[in-house]
């Protein structure tokens, strides 16, 4: 999904650096505890931080829905052995991974702690998603196309991003900071973008910053797709531009 | 070399000093501005070079990236195929507008490129990739795309990045000092594995293992001698195989990988600088480390290297730091030939969770002078793929508020020469390099194989999961970090209170350096080697000077150690009583005036009074709102987050002309 010939330009740095607050959600599992078991049979035990955590005996002792029922706050169990590690660190830098991009590397680094032998993953039933690619990747548009993002708090203009999508990859990621004087004035860039874009279908999703978090953090809690964030093909107004098409009504899940 | 590339004494016209750099016979201070030619249209080269002037930089600096101009084996782009290629162009424009340029061809640059910099028919040679400890290869998962990493021990890397090099000759021999702008270059970029720095994650390369036995055996000579201090009973040292994390009674056998490890590192920049040493440029080569101060890396060690003049240390703080700053500026001041962060964070890659504001930038630099920074590297000032917030935009516009800040900061700091100013403090603490060599040891496989990358964070495992059990046999120090130790820690939080000014460093330091001082306080724990320990006993007996040493038992009393006991290293000159504001003192080359430098590390206002033992003028130089005065206290207060700059003069009747 994301191209390596990835271009990222033009990041106003007061958009920009709420980055953070905005993919604060997208990384599912917060409270992590790794085990390591080492060859000596020494059990260690830290969290995602790296602190010591006194953890051991519950999950050597509990069923996983009981520990999860004990400590509803931990998102997931990683328990290792040398032999499980040793395989997980050689399969993920084979030569066949070359090729992948870095997400479906990502998920596969996931998939292959999962799967080895000498690993054992507990995760919290409350967790859909492990993995932010896992979501992601099944929410974005397959053909071309461009995403305008504007997030705002308390109506003022807290972050956005232009994300461009060419043959299933992500190539392009900007803000509106390409439209100088423009950048914080919402009706200007989705105007801009549409002259900018003119061939490629374009997308928007405009909403405030509470609103956000509430549904990107539901992206990994909830069963049914229900809260998904969906994007306004044409963004809904029709008149921005004429190349936009006004064939909204079966207009992809975008988010 | 060709007699316009040096003076009568044949030395070449370009040299780095204690303070900056030496051009011809001016001496500059080295403040220079980043920007890559190639990731902008060469129709905007000419203006953002103008609006890099404009902030009052002297100095330019970029990296020449070998993917860019070779990307294909052997087919080479300087500017024929594609414009914003033509390194030539672009340095000729440089001298038309009256820059100094420093180069850095790598061949690692990272830049936040997909591959560092390296093209891809390198990096997928199976010849020249690294290896882990089962035989495949070493990943480094970069944000757009995952990529093997070179073996160091490769000769072809060093075979093909010659060949490389030798393509830029022409152009960089034409442009370098005195014929042209380039002043100095850079050997490699952050040598040290691709930021993989942990013992047992690299390489296991059958090159690497062949250099690793002939580390050993030129160590012990025989494998007997092997044998005896190995428990082991090989017959040769073929036999031999790296150790592929810590197991309890190996430790001397996983000592000396980590030590071989940071061998190969010395050896990849010795052949890095040997290359660039036979293209015979009239300039000075330095080096960056990338912000290691323990093992593998050393930057004394480092400077050791022939024919390189400078080893410095990337800085890429956080909003508002001032731990990170303090230690390493510390460090490299008592380390270092130049304190010198060749690249200072301006702005940031796209992928970090932080983005600092002007003013947060500001204050880490002037933070970073404080503690002795001589020399700095802003990276980047002009914007490009990937990164954002600088002065200068891609397209040669500017950010106001970041170009304001620049050109306020330079012009402050030519305008009062600040370089020349120098901190002298009167004590050195001696952190343990062995320490953190031991903890490296003693490791378990951790793989760090994911970057500090905020969007593909997730998969990673903290490394101290798989840091092993103390041996109740061995003294280790109880911080994880290889560069903390909780004595040294401990010993510097008593110093920054008493408000004693101190240097840092480690074993590695020559002893012409360590003599500067008064006072040594010194970590030890029984386990290091005969040299620094006679070292450290012939300090003690030279007249005036002081040895404290300490480690893991002795934490309690430095716990209880008294400002008292440590008046006679104390500063005389002034005093101040706010635990928030920190202060360093920088003297003039004639010692009559000196710069003040005051520090409010809380980020709420503060009220300052500086007392000074005798009536002294004191002129506001950067951020104490334009004062001035006469007498024996200095009274104003200081925002929160910020460096105030002030010239102190010591002979009242040098002041003539100063308001009161």
């Amino acid at each position: 999904m994301i191209s390596q010939n990835l271009t990222v330009e033009y990041l106003h740095p007061d958009i920009w650096k709420n980055i953070g607050v905005i993919i604060e959600n997208m990384h599912p599992l917060k409270q992590i505890l790794y085990v390591y078991t080492n060859r000596q049979g020494t059990r260690k035990c830290v969290d995602q931080t790296g602190s010591p955590c006194r953890f051991e005996t519950d999950i050597a002792e509990l069923s996983e829905d009981l520990f999860f029922f004990r400590h509803p706050e931990i998102d997931e169990v990683r328990c290792y052995t040398p032999e499980g590690i040793q395989y997980y660190n050689k399969k993920i830098q084979e030569p066949g991974v070359y090729g992948i991009s870095i997400d479906s590397y990502v998920t596969l680094m996931y998939q292959i702690q999962k799967d080895t032998p000498g690993i054992h993953i507990m995760t919290n039933p409350k967790i859909k998603y492990r993995c932010v690619w896992d979501k992601v990747s099944k929410m974005l548009p397959t053909h071309n196309a461009v995403l305008l993002l504007w997030i705002e708090h308390h109506k003022e203009l807290f972050f956005n991003c232009i994300l461009q999508f060419q043959n299933r990859e992500l190539v392009k990621i900007t803000t509106t900071d390409r439209y100088d004087m423009f950048y914080n004035q919402f009706e200007e860039c989705r105007k801009k973008v549409c002259q900018e874009f003119p061939e490629t279908e374009y997308y928007e999703l405009k909403m405030e910053l509470a609103e956000w978090k509430k549904r990107t953090k539901d992206w990994y809690y909830c069963e049914t797709d229900k809260s998904s964030v969906t994007a306004d093909k044409a963004g809904g107004s029709h008149d921005c531009c004429n190349d936009c098409s006004d064939n909204d009504t079966d207009a992809p899940i975008l988010l | 070399m060709s007699s316009g590339t040096c003076n009568a004494h044949g030395n070449k016209m370009v040299k780095y000093t204690a303070n900056g750099i030496q051009i011809g016979n001016m001496e500059l201070p080295l403040y220079s501005a980043t920007f890559h030619y190639w990731r902008s249209e060469a129709c905007h080269w000419e203006q953002i070079l103008e609006q890099i002037k404009g902030m009052h930089f002297k100095i330019v600096e970029t990296y020449i990236p070998w993917s860019v101009h070779e990307e294909t084996e052997g087919c080479f782009d300087f500017g024929s195929k594609a414009p914003n290629k033509d390194l030539d162009a672009f340095l000729s424009l440089c001298e038309k507008c009256g820059l100094f340029a420093i180069v850095r061809p790598g061949p690692h640059i990272n830049a936040e490129m997909t591959n560092f910099g390296y093209p891809e028919w390198i990096l997928y040679d199976e010849e020249i990739q690294a290896k882990n400890p089962w035989g495949t290869t070493v990943i480094y998962p970069y944000v757009t795309r995952q990529f093997p990493i070179p073996s160091y021990a490769s000769e072809q890397l060093y075979v093909k990045t010659e060949r490389y090099f030798k393509a830029l000759e022409p152009i960089l021999k034409k442009h370098s000092y005195p014929d042209g702008c380039i002043i100095a270059i850079q050997a490699d970029n952050e040598t040290c594995n691709f930021f993989r720095d942990k013992p047992y994650i690299m390489d296991y390369s059958s090159q690497s293992v062949a250099a690793y036995r002939q580390f050993l055996q030129e160590k012990y000579k025989t494998a007997e001698t092997l044998n005896t201090e190995y428990n082991t009973c090989y017959h040769d040292f073929k036999e031999i195989v790296p150790p592929e994390g810590y197991l309890n009674g190996e430790l001397t056998r996983c000592l000396d990988w980590v030590e071989f490890k940071e061998e190969q590192i010395l050896d990849t920049l010795t052949k890095m600088v040997g290359i660039l040493n036979r293209l015979a440029l009239p300039i000075p080569i330095f080096h960056n480390c990338a912000y290691q101060t323990y093992t593998p890396v050393s930057v004394q060690r480092d400077e050791k290297i022939k024919g390189l003049a400078v080893a410095g240390i990337d800085a890429y703080p956080e909003p508002g730091d001032t731990s990170m700053l303090k230690e390493r500026v510390r460090y490299m001041a008592g380390s270092s030939r130049l304190p010198y962060i060749p690249e200072f964070g301006s702005g940031s890659w796209f992928d970090r969770l932080t983005l600092l504001n002007p003013s947060e930038e500001e204050f880490a630099y002037l933070y970073a002078f404080m503690y002795g920074l001589k020399a700095a590297g802003y990276y980047m000032t002009v914007e490009r793929d990937r990164w954002s917030g600088c002065p200068v935009r891609n397209n040669g516009s500017i950010r106001k508020e970041y170009y304001t800040m620049f050109a306020n900061l330079n012009q402050t700091a030519q305008t009062e020469a600040i370089f020349q100013y120098t901190r002298k403090p009167r004590i050195l603490v001696l952190r343990s390099y062995e320490m953190g060599r031991l903890k490296a040891a003693m490791e378990d496989i951790s793989q760090n194989t994911l970057s500090s990358n905020c969007f593909i964070a997730g998969p990673d495992i903290p490394p101290n999961l798989f840091l092993s059990e103390n041996d109740t046999s061995l003294s280790v120090d109880t911080k994880e970090a290889y560069y903390e130790e909780a004595y040294i820690i401990e010993a510097c939080k008593k110093l920054d209170e008493f408000k004693l000014d101190y240097n840092l460093s480690d074993c590695y330091l020559d002893w012409e350096q360590i003599c500067r001082y008064d006072l040594l306080i010194a970590s030890v724990y029984g386990q290091e080697n005969r040299n620094y320990q006679e070292l450290l006993n012939q300090f003690q007996k030279l007249s005036g000077k002081k040895l404290i040493t300490g480690g893991i038992e002795a934490l309690n009393s430095v716990k209880s150690w008294k400002s008292e006991a440590f008046a006679e290293w104390a500063d005389k000159e002034c005093i101040l009583l706010n635990p928030n504001i920190e202060y360093t003192i920088h003297w003039s080359p004639n010692q009559k005036s000196y710069l003040l430098y005051l520090a409010n590390i809380d980020s709420v206002k503060q009220p300052v009074t500086v007392t000074f033992c005798e009536n002294r003028i004191f002129i506001s130089v950067l951020n104490g709102n334009g004062l001035e005065g006469k007498g024996k206290q200095l009274c104003f207060s200081l925002a929160g987050k910020t460096v105030s700059i002030w010239k102190i003069h010591t002979d009242c009747k040098e002041g003539k002309g100063v308001s009161l």
